[in-house]
């Protein structure tokens, strides 16, 4: 937010060429179409492209001559030549997945082709505003990973930015929303359903400062999934029709599949102005058959009572959001809807109904944060105007200033500070004159370290240029380089704030957390952690990792790996011994990109490579394998549910179920070579991971319960039986250790007391005079299970004679053996992604 | 124990910035654009503040931390409780305590390590 | 002359291998040293050896002395006194003779020449007799450490010997504790020479631990804990000479019970490297001699938080901060005034006008806040502080605090505390359980490492929070220990490592009283290999 005229460019201090006030961008690189816009610190103006629409479908072609063709032209190839047109890159950023195209024989990767689209939009503002721009805003999803968003910077370093700094989407959508409102303080809602995801961010604007309260959403429900419903519709009508049976999830029918989404596309879109449509399907591919031809109508009412569930599960996100920051329902003062889907008119009429306040008129919902994102760049001072050399001025004083290029406050503070200044010729008194002429500064005395510090006054909502005058006596005035600044007076906006909590996995499985989630971007921080495990110099096998994670759970292995700082022992200079120190720093910039580096000061060594930080690749085998698992998980869980009575636990399971149904479709595509659809299961799954392990967590609290109401009468009784005074005395302590656990709903401490208990009963159950018969008798019960079954059994048979004989000492070593053999207790062992520091 | 947040003490948001805490938003982003704006131009007024653990570094992560937590009233509240040391008190305790000193210390014998043979640290 | 000569020399000598037996008869008996239970109790009863050894030395010298004038003096006389004068003096040379390997080495050691220190000390005949391998890589790494500079390859060397050791006992470990400080990593160092302790045991040759006493010594006295050094030279050790005379000078600087001067001028002589030592000892001789343990005066009255002015938030704010401020060393000296400091919180939590000043902020703020439930996030804030203060400290809150109400803020910081001390011990050994069911291995030093981590804090959760703590944890920590260290005797066959985790599980056993246990534990310790 501070404009930074770095120390490196302030010799070469700058002056722009034609544009005397700077222009700001901002870009929506978006999964279906992008978009740009210009801020020039009073109006926000939407980029218009060649054919003079604002929005850039990301549609890139190569064609066999390697002939690169970007948006609606490309678009018109997609279904016609889909092995040398890409859509949707935007879900494969971050991962190492290259995309194929056949006739120019070549693959590209995601981000370089998210370029291509950053290119275009490029030429559009230069040969609309007469400028390529250097510098922009991009907006990213709110829930993006670390490595897509290194992906996003990556693609717009290849498409020839300096500079960019990201931008989360419901960010920009509030801050055009809030430039554009007359009264603006008060709680927004920005509901953004876009092709494939639903964000819902919670935003509150007071003093004029724009502040995000928080994020909700669903990452696996967008306006695909509208197109979806029509389309498993429309197949149901060609069935009817005509008897013919396509299916998503077999390869051979995905050329009719992509054909009947783009028409289901159409009439979404057209139904949005009229009552009904015609699908008109003109020769639909049928493998094995005779093209289709057929015409189908669809009206409104059918559209809604399809869609009318999934703009429901929007709306229950919003109000769990509202619910969860404390706001009732209709206590918002603003809804911005965002994204195409948005425009449908079940869409406004819902969210009407539920939240209790009217949608914003006047926003274009395509366009909006494209010009959030500019208006971004204006508070963070990115002016898109290419540099040129300053022209000379004789004798001027040069200074550095920091001042926000962008601030609600009316009256803001400017520092600066005399660069290079020579004694005899530094100017002692600086002060500052407002353009229009109504207001100036009095002579402010510069400071043994050459600096000062003014107070501003800014014209309310537009640019101020300010004038900078310098002297060294009442007469002798000094020029001052750079002569003139601009702040722009409108909103503040609070750092970005972090989406994902990040943390470097440890090796007991907890996570060290570096920046929870909301932290104000950018962060870095340092801590000391230390290895575990001794690393040979030279040695090419070891490796000490150490894994940085994204997520909010406690156990390393529920949160994500977004990237790994390696030691490895062939680039050590010595052997790293176990114990020693190790300082991890991570910095996350403005944008969410990370990086990392670790420095081992007994070896005054510094790793800085961050190994695969990307998303990993999900594999229709892996994919359906965890789905399968997954869906017996929650049949086992709703089945120990219902047996227990938990009524929480069951609604819970239920929404992971349809949840689970439209994975499956998913994971159908993914087999049919969807590689979009498989990302969009993977990132699924973990999210489902996470919560099937909350609640396991809570259904083993009853569980629990009932262990500890058992272990308590066990206990008891077999001291009572056997037991010692002082074993007694322990009991009674213990008991009342467990009453107060329960009390508490302290699991952890109940397990700890349950153990403590279970001991405490199994050493006075050994005074029992058939103490080992019994132990006997149970662990020859479970022989079946041993790992060397014959030996097991060679142990059971004398163990009997043993019994047979009264033999106690020889019973005993026979149950201890048999115990080696048999499994250990289940418990499951855990890895916080192979962590070497503690 | 893994959870390590910022020292709510030390690095208190009202302390970092050096304000009041019943200061208005509007001061809380004045003041933190200021200090951010010195911290770049590397200016020793804006170098250290004031704690009652004794002076400590301001940088500019601290700062927009700072900033972040005072704009979020619901943390906000919990910095106010920790930035009530009345100025007196520590004053108060800080005689107490040199009244109270150590007894004397013996020095320490840094460099004992030739004794054995062994290189000092 | 010649009888008292040979009284004298018979005498000497009688005293040299007592002396002797002495150190190797001591680790049979000793199970367990925990010194930093010791550390705990700073105020212990005066230390008595201080007179013995001092006068054990000068003894010595006078009959070494006494010899070499009897075989001159015997050279006049019939020759069966020359002869048995002769005899005399090769007894008191024979070990030196003997051991010439490792009078060698250790001139080698003092030069820094590495390898040349580790091929001459594996021909010592007794210092390194019952681990001649450890004993060298301890002398290298020893002369690694004696380099005017940190030598990277040189430690390189010394750490792949270490790591090719057959079997770790406790020259190795103090080899690794050397490497440690070598590298300047004193904490590592420490704790590898603290745990080096309970790996005396026949496999252990004694000057290992003398080395490791020695260092210890050296680092207590090198940052001025005079107290530490004391208390780790009350302990019936095998200490150097040098150690001894830190010991008395600390003593003398501490004001703590001393030996008479001419016993700190013989320990002087008796240690060497006399231009080095001499300021010391003649500071320590400028102290007073003081003969019995003095109370200390009465300190002068803390500060009662009545005597600042501010609300009662205000008040513990200010305590809080002066133990922020002062840190964990002052805080040990003086518990009570953490208990001072949870007075001051519960006077706080108790009263209404907390969250009358919370309610009216929340108004200014115009924020949709629960007063109760902000005032419950910063009392578990202040509670986790006052559990870091306690944990730095090593103070238990439970005896500083004494009897509480269950519903009172001091009963929440002892829960918090608690927990907290169990939920990382229980961690430990749930890492320490999978890695060994999973029958991953480790370098034998950091097997060692791993499970010195685990006891340490085993040890630190006891101090803290009591028997309470230490019986509930016990079920766990043996479940894990115990698998361990068979893992480490049955397959990978490290007896002397495994061992003193026997022993030390059957210490906990019999402290926490669980009878299977201390069976098991007590036939572990007993097995030979």
């Amino acid at each position: 937010m501070v404009r930074r005229h770095k120390r490196e460019n302030s010799d070469t201090l700058l002056t722009r060429m034609t544009l005397t006030t700077p222009r700001y961008v901002g870009i929506d690189l978006g999964t279906t179409n992008s978009a740009a816009a210009v801020f020039d610190g009073e109006q926000v103006t939407a980029v218009r492209n060649a054919q003079g629409a604002s929005l850039t479908p990301s549609v890139v072609r190569i064609d066999g001559r390697g002939n690169i063709t970007v948006g609606a032209r490309a678009r018109r190839y997609l279904e016609r030549d889909a092995k040398n047109t890409r859509g949707e890159f935007k879900r494969l950023m971050g991962t190492s997945q290259d995309l194929a195209f056949a006739s120019a024989d070549i693959t590209r990767k995601p981000e370089e082709l998210s370029a291509e689209v950053l290119k275009s939009l490029r030429k559009d503002i230069e040969d609309q505003f007469g400028f390529a721009p250097q510098r922009a805003v991009i907006s990213v999803p709110a829930l993006f990973e670390l490595p897509q968003n290194a992906a996003t910077s990556e693609a717009a370093r290849l498409a020839g930015f300096e500079q960019v700094e990201l931008l989360q989407e419901p960010i920009a959508s509030a801050l055009a929303a809030g430039w554009s409102a007359e009264e603006s303080a008060g709680s927004w809602l920005v509901y953004d359903l876009g092709g494939g995801t639903f964000d819902a961010s919670l935003l509150e604007t007071r003093d004029g400062l724009l502040r995000v309260i928080g994020h909700d959403g669903d990452n696996f429900l967008g306006g695909r999934d509208f197109d979806w419903a029509i389309v498993d519709w429309l197949l149901a009508q060609i069935k009817q029709q005509t008897e013919v049976e396509l299916s998503r999830s077999k390869p051979e029918h995905t050329a009719a599949i992509t054909r009947l989404k783009q028409l289901a596309e159409e009439a979404k879109i057209e139904l949005s102005r009229n009552e009904s449509t015609e699908i008109a399907i003109i020769e639909l591919p049928v493998p094995g058959g005779d093209p289709l031809d057929l015409e189908v109508s669809l009206d409104r009412e059918m559209l809604e009572t399809l869609c009318l569930a999934l703009v429901d599960r929007t709306l229950d996100v919003c109000t769990r959001l509202c619910k969860t920051h404390g706001l009732d329902p209709g206590g918002l003062h603003h809804v911005v809807l965002v994204g195409g889907p948005s425009v449908m008119p079940i869409v406004r009429r819902r969210v009407q109904q539920v939240l209790q306040v009217a949608p914003t008129e006047g926003l274009d919902p395509m366009t909006l944060v494209a010009r959030g994102a500019a208006i971004y760049a204006a508070t963070a001072g990115l002016d898109a105007r290419p540099e040129s050399r300053p022209e000379p001025v004789p004798e001027s004083q040069r200074v550095w200033l920091q001042h926000p290029a962008m601030s609600s406050d009316l009256t803001p503070h400017v520092v600066g500070k005399l660069v290079d200044s020579e004694p005899d010729k530094a100017p002692g008194e600086i002060r500052v004159l407002r353009s229009d002429g109504l207001w100036e500064s009095p002579w402010t005395e510069v400071d043994e370290e050459g600096a000062f510090v003014l107070s501003v006054t800014l014209i309310p909502r537009r640019p101020n240029i300010f004038r900078i005058e310098g002297r060294r006596g009442p007469e002798q005035k000094v020029a001052i380089e750079p002569p003139t600044f601009t702040i722009v007076q409108g909103l503040t906006i609070s750092d970005p704030p972090l989406s994902r909590t990040v943390g470097v996995a440890l090796a007991n499985n907890r996570v060290r957390v570096y920046f929870e989630r909301g932290a104000p971007l950018p962060v870095r921080r340092t801590f000391n952690l230390r290895t575990v495990e001794t690393v040979p110099a030279g040695s090419e096998e070891c490796i000490l990792k150490i894994p940085i994670v994204q997520g909010e759970f406690d156990d390393a292995h529920l949160c994500r790996l977004v990237g790994s700082l390696e030691l490895r022992g062939e680039k050590l200079k010595q052997h790293l011994p176990a114990g020693a120190e190790v300082e991890v720093t991570i910095e996350l910039d403005r944008g969410g990109r990370m990086s990392a580096r670790a420095l081992v000061p007994s070896l005054d060594q510094v790793f800085e490579q961050v190994a695969h930080l990307l998303v990993p690749e999900a594999t229709p085998e892996v994919l359906a394998a965890n789905l399968e698992a997954t869906q017996q998980r929650v049949i086992e869980l709703r089945a120990e549910a219902f047996q227990a009575k938990i009524i929480s636990a069951i609604g819970r399971l239920n929404s992971i179920e349809s949840r689970l149904a439209s994975l499956e479709t998913d994971v159908a595509a993914a087999a049919g070579g969807d590689t979009d659809a498989a990302q969009k299961a993977r990132r699924a799954f973990l999210e489902l991971d996470a919560e099937i392990e909350q609640i396991e967590l809570d259904k083993r609290w009853p569980e629990l319960e009932e262990e500890a109401r058992e272990t308590v009468i066990w206990a008891s009784a077999t001291i009572a039986d056997f037991g010692l005074p002082h074993e007694a005395k322990l009991l009674t302590d213990t008991a009342k250790a467990i009453e107060q656990a329960k009390n508490n709903r302290d699991a952890l401490e109940l397990q700890r007391q349950l153990r403590l208990l279970a001991r405490l009963g199994s050493t006075a159950s050994l005074r029992h005079p058939h103490a080992w018969h019994h132990r006997f008798e149970r662990a020859a019960s479970k022989a079946d299970q041993a790992t060397d079954l014959v030996a097991a059994q060679a142990l059971v048979k004398e163990g009997k004679v043993a019994i047979n004989k009264d033999d106690v000492p020889a019973l005993r070593r026979i149950t201890q053996k048999l115990w080696q053999l048999l499994p250990d207790d289940p418990e499951d062992r855990k890895l916080g992604h192979n962590s070497g520091v503690r | 124990m893994q959870q390590q947040q910022t020292d709510p003490l030390a690095d208190n948001p009202f302390f970092v910035l050096g304000l009041a805490p019943d200061c208005s938003r509007q001061e809380i982003e004045r003041e933190g654009q200021k200090l951010l704006g010195l911290l770049e131009l590397g200016l020793s007024r804006a170098a250290t503040y004031q704690t009652p653990l004794g002076p400590r570094e301001r940088t500019p992560e601290l700062v927009r931390g700072a900033m972040a937590e005072l704009r979020d009233p619901k943390r906000r509240v919990v910095h106010e409780l920790w930035a009530d040391v009345a100025q007196a008190t520590s004053v108060a305790h800080e005689r107490a305590e040199q009244a109270q000193a150590s007894p004397g210390e013996a020095p320490a014998w840094t460099d004992v390590w030739q004794l054995f043979d062994w290189r000092a640290p | 002359m010649t009888s008292t000569g040979l009284l004298l020399c018979g005498l000497a000598v009688l005293a040299w291998y007592r002396s002797r037996s002495d150190a190797r008869a001591r680790p049979r008996g000793l199970k367990h040293v925990d010194l930093k239970v010791a550390r705990a109790h700073l105020h212990d009863p005066p230390p008595r050896w201080v007179w013995q050894t001092g006068a054990r030395g000068p003894l010595l010298a006078l009959a070494i002395l006494s010899a070499h004038v009897d075989v001159v003096a015997a050279l006049s006389r019939p020759p069966v006194w020359a002869m048995l004068a002769a005899l005399l003096l090769v007894a008191v040379y024979l070990p030196q003779l003997a051991d010439l390997g490792w009078a060698l080495a250790r001139k080698a050691i003092a030069r820094g020449y590495t390898r040349l220190a580790y091929r001459l000390a594996k021909l010592s005949a007794t210092t390194w007799r019952e681990d001649r391998e450890g004993g060298a890589v301890l002398a290298a790494a020893w002369a690694s450490y004696a380099k005017p500079t940190f030598d990277p390859d040189d430690t390189t060397w010394v750490e792949d010997k270490l790591h090719k050791l057959p079997s770790l006992a406790g020259a190795g470990v103090v080899a690794q504790g050397l490497l440690a400080a070598n590298r300047g990593d004193r904490d590592q160092a420490r704790t590898l020479m603290h745990s080096a302790a309970s790996l005396r045991n026949d496999d252990t040759p004694a000057y290992a631990m003398t080395v490791a006493w020695d260092w210890l010594i050296a680092d207590a006295a090198a940052d001025g804990r005079w107290h530490e050094v004391i208390r780790i030279a009350a302990q019936p050790l095998d200490l150097s000479p040098t150690a001894k005379l830190l010991a008395a000078i600390a003593a003398r600087l501490d004001g703590q019970p001393s030996p008479p001067d001419i016993n700190l001028k013989a320990l002087w002589l008796a240690a060497g490297k006399h231009r080095q030592t001499l300021p010391w000892r003649d500071r320590a001789l400028s102290c007073k001699r003081v003969l019995y343990r003095q109370k200390k005066a009465a300190q002068p009255a803390t500060q009662t938080p009545a005597e600042v002015s501010g609300s009662d938030l205000q008040k513990a704010l200010g305590l809080h901060a002066q133990l922020r401020r002062e840190g964990p060393v002052w805080l040990r000296l003086r518990p009570k005034k953490l208990a001072e400091l949870v007075a001051a919180w519960e006077r706080v939590f108790a009263g209404k006008s907390l969250l009358k000043q919370l309610q009216r902020r929340i108004i200014r703020l115009e924020a949709p806040l629960d007063g109760a439930e902000v005032i419950a996030r910063y009392r578990r804030q202040i509670c986790e502080d006052i559990a870091n203060f306690a944990q730095a400290a090593e103070v238990s809150l439970v005896d500083a605090i004494g009897p509480h109400a269950d519903d009172s803020f001091a009963a929440q910081a002892v829960y918090v505390l608690r927990s907290r001390l169990l939920v990382h011990v229980e961690q430990l050994s749930d890492t320490l359980h999978n890695r060994v069911r999973s029958g991953r291995e480790k370098l034998p030093i950091d097997e060692w490492r791993e499970w010195t981590q685990l006891r340490e804090s085993c040890e630190h959760a006891t101090r803290l929070g009591g028997m309470d703590a230490r019986r509930v944890l016990f079920p766990q920590v043996h479940k894990a220990c115990c698998a361990h260290a068979v893992w480490l005797w049955n397959e990978r066959k490290q007896y002397a490592m495994a061992m003193p985790m026997f022993r030390w599980l059957l210490q906990e056993a019999e402290a926490v009283g669980d009878e299977a246990a201390i069976e098991l534990q007590r036939k572990n310790a007993e097995v030979k290999h």
